[in-house]
């Protein structure tokens, strides 16, 4: 098993609380959104349980081992996070970027062999970024780049996959075609997809958990429909919204009054 | 095949930097000698002896010299600029070459012995004082939390500034004497010995090993550091031995060449714009680029107002603060 447990997680930055004590079990089989207001803590507690942060109390557990003991190497191998807007060196060309993602499997002395460059063709075969194979990352627009960095976290080939607002700055056809590759790729992996996500009613056709946080607490955390009610929304984010059914396939549709 | 090239195009400018002097010199008669001297080949008419003596004595040491510091400077300038992730970093700009430079002005102006167990002081406080000077750019940059790249090297240019303000005031202090053994500071290969070369050279070949061995970790260190981590790389770990190894090459250098700019500037911006963004190709490729470029500028620097000398570091900068202020415009658009 896969599963991810957060057990009384607490973080403090400057002596200001981030993370309240927070409690939550993440089946190996589940996308899971982060929602919550701007500056709720989405960020770092996807960092917390990247294990890029020290928690000052509490842990997570990955797959039962404390993921703060866990080798950097051997870590990079299990999980891994795409940080929001993640950087693109404009000389890099489109390939050896995503090659970035083999780094766990290769050492000083073993550089990237033909099973690497196999491997990241197919992927990039895929995430549909094969025919700028060879472009610049200068040379590719937003929505390309945002598939391209889903393309390199694909080639670390981490059993659990956390993304940090994959879908900032990108149109609505765009989001879709993100999200469908992040649920296609879910289900080629063994462990979960944790994602931080504003767009509610994204969060409430793709997820099979939600988490929603406030100011470092966690509100609640369930299925779309026990987390996205009128009542939470309206305690966290101070505002009146009208929850809906889309008539086509019943996801929730969230509108503000 | 582009290392090939590189390196033959560097062999044939060193021999050319060599034919041009006072006297000026066949290219097939240097060739011959080092032929000779190097026993591949026993030619039957001899080679004048004066002229051996101005190849071997006086012009191939400095030019030799020139190509090492310039290796040296190509190198730890694509060194840091792949690990601060900063397209303007350069060993002078950040301070480092001053504060080496500080640091061998109080050796020399203290009356120090440069040699103490058989072990030279220079190098050793030129790298304390480098390496001072960077982790204090470093460290502002990081206080001021500034996402803006210009914030290291405008906290490196004004350390740099301070460092050198200092030795001018030490220097003027200093015995008269002492004066004329400082004017190396200056940046010049005037006396450009063998001995110099022997002694830079296993600094740039510990060096240039350490960083080579981590040239795909600084591929990943072009992502943010929370994205390397993610990668699995110990990004303050690596970073440190980089600024270590980059640093003690660039201080070596400065110890024997004194204060030359925008070598490591120009040198890996070049070989990006030609090979693209794999420091595995940068790191080699700049050292190459670097070493041609300060033998043509030695050499421009010897012959502009010869029988007169300008110190190699305003030919350098006669190209390089250009193309810094042309980086400056071009990243500024890119960055805001």
């Amino acid at each position: 098993m896969n599963d991810i447990n957060i057990d009384e997680l607490s973080f403090q930055y400057d002596g200001n609380s981030i993370i309240n004590n927070i409690n939550a079990s993440i089946k190996s089989q589940d996308i899971v959104s982060i929602i919550g207001p701007n500056g709720s803590g989405k960020t770092t507690l996807l960092k917390l349980i990247a294990g890029i942060l020290t928690p000052q109390s509490g842990n997570v557990l990955l797959s039962g081992s404390n993921i703060q003991k866990i080798p950097a190497k051997i870590k990079s191998k299990l999980i891994t996070l795409v940080p929001q807007n993640p950087e693109y060196p404009e000389n890099m060309r489109v390939f050896d970027y995503v090659m970035l993602g083999r780094n766990p499997y290769l050492t000083a002395f073993k550089w990237e062999n033909s099973a690497d460059k196999k491997m990241i063709r197919e992927i990039m075969s895929d995430t549909n970024t094969l025919k700028f194979i060879d472009r610049k990352l200068n040379e590719v627009s937003g929505g390309e780049k945002q598939r391209i960095s889903l393309a390199l976290a694909m080639a670390q080939g981490t059993r659990s996959l956390l993304l940090d607002e994959p879908l900032s700055n990108l149109d609505i056809s765009n989001q879709a075609v993100i999200m469908q590759l992040i649920v296609k790729n879910h289900h080629e992996r063994l462990g979960p997809t944790i994602l931080s996500i504003h767009d509610l009613t994204i969060a409430a056709q793709y997820s099979d958990r939600v988490i929603l946080l406030d100011d470092g607490n966690l509100v609640a955390y369930g299925t779309p429909n026990s987390v996205l009610t009128q009542q939470n929304i309206n305690k966290v984010f101070n505002i009146d919204v009208a929850i809906l059914t889309n008539p086509n396939n019943g996801n929730l549709i969230i509108s503000t009054n | 095949m582009k290392y090939i090239v590189g390196i033959l195009i560097l062999l044939l400018t060193i021999i050319f930097a060599t034919s041009i002097g006072s006297v000026p010199i066949d290219f097939d008669t240097i060739l011959k000698s080092i032929v000779s001297k190097l026993q591949l080949w026993n030619f039957d008419e001899p080679i004048n002896e004066i002229t051996e003596t101005v190849i071997w004595n006086i012009r191939l040491p400095r030019v030799i010299l020139a190509a090492i510091v310039g290796a040296s400077l190509g190198l730890s300038g694509a060194t840091y600029q792949g690990v601060f992730r900063n397209p303007l970093a350069d060993p002078y700009l950040i301070g480092v070459a001053s504060g080496s430079g500080l640091a061998a002005t109080i050796i020399f102006v203290s009356g120090l012995p440069l040699i103490i167990f058989n072990l030279n002081l220079l190098p050793i406080g030129t790298f304390i004082g480098g390496i001072t000077a960077v982790m204090c750019a470093y460290m502002i940059s990081k206080i001021s939390q500034s996402r803006s790249i210009t914030t290291i090297i405008l906290a490196g240019v004004a350390i740099g500034a301070f460092a050198s303000a200092l030795s001018g005031i030490l220097i003027l202090k200093s015995d008269p004497d002492v004066r004329p053994l400082l004017s190396w500071l200056m940046g010049g290969f005037i006396s450009g010995q063998w001995n110099k070369v022997i002694f830079l050279s296993p600094y740039l070949c510990f060096g240039s090993i350490i960083i080579y061995f981590y040239a795909r970790s600084i591929n990943i260190l072009q992502l943010s550091d929370d994205h390397a981590a993610s990668l699995g790389v110990n990004v303050r770990y690596i970073r440190f031995i980089l600024i270590m190894a980059s640093t003690l090459i660039t201080a070596s250098a400065v110890s024997f060449s004194g204060i030359i700019g925008f070598v490591g500037l120009a040198s890996p911006h070049t070989v990006r714009l030609i090979w693209g963004e794999d420091y595995r190709k940068i790191l080699p490729m700049s050292a190459i680029v670097g070493s041609i470029f300060l033998v043509v500028s030695d050499l421009i620097s010897r012959i502009i107002m010869s029988p007169g000398e300008l110190p190699v570091g305003v030919i350098t900068a006669l190209f390089g603060a250009p193309f810094f202020i042309y980086l400056l415009i071009y990243s500024g658009k890119k960055i805001k």
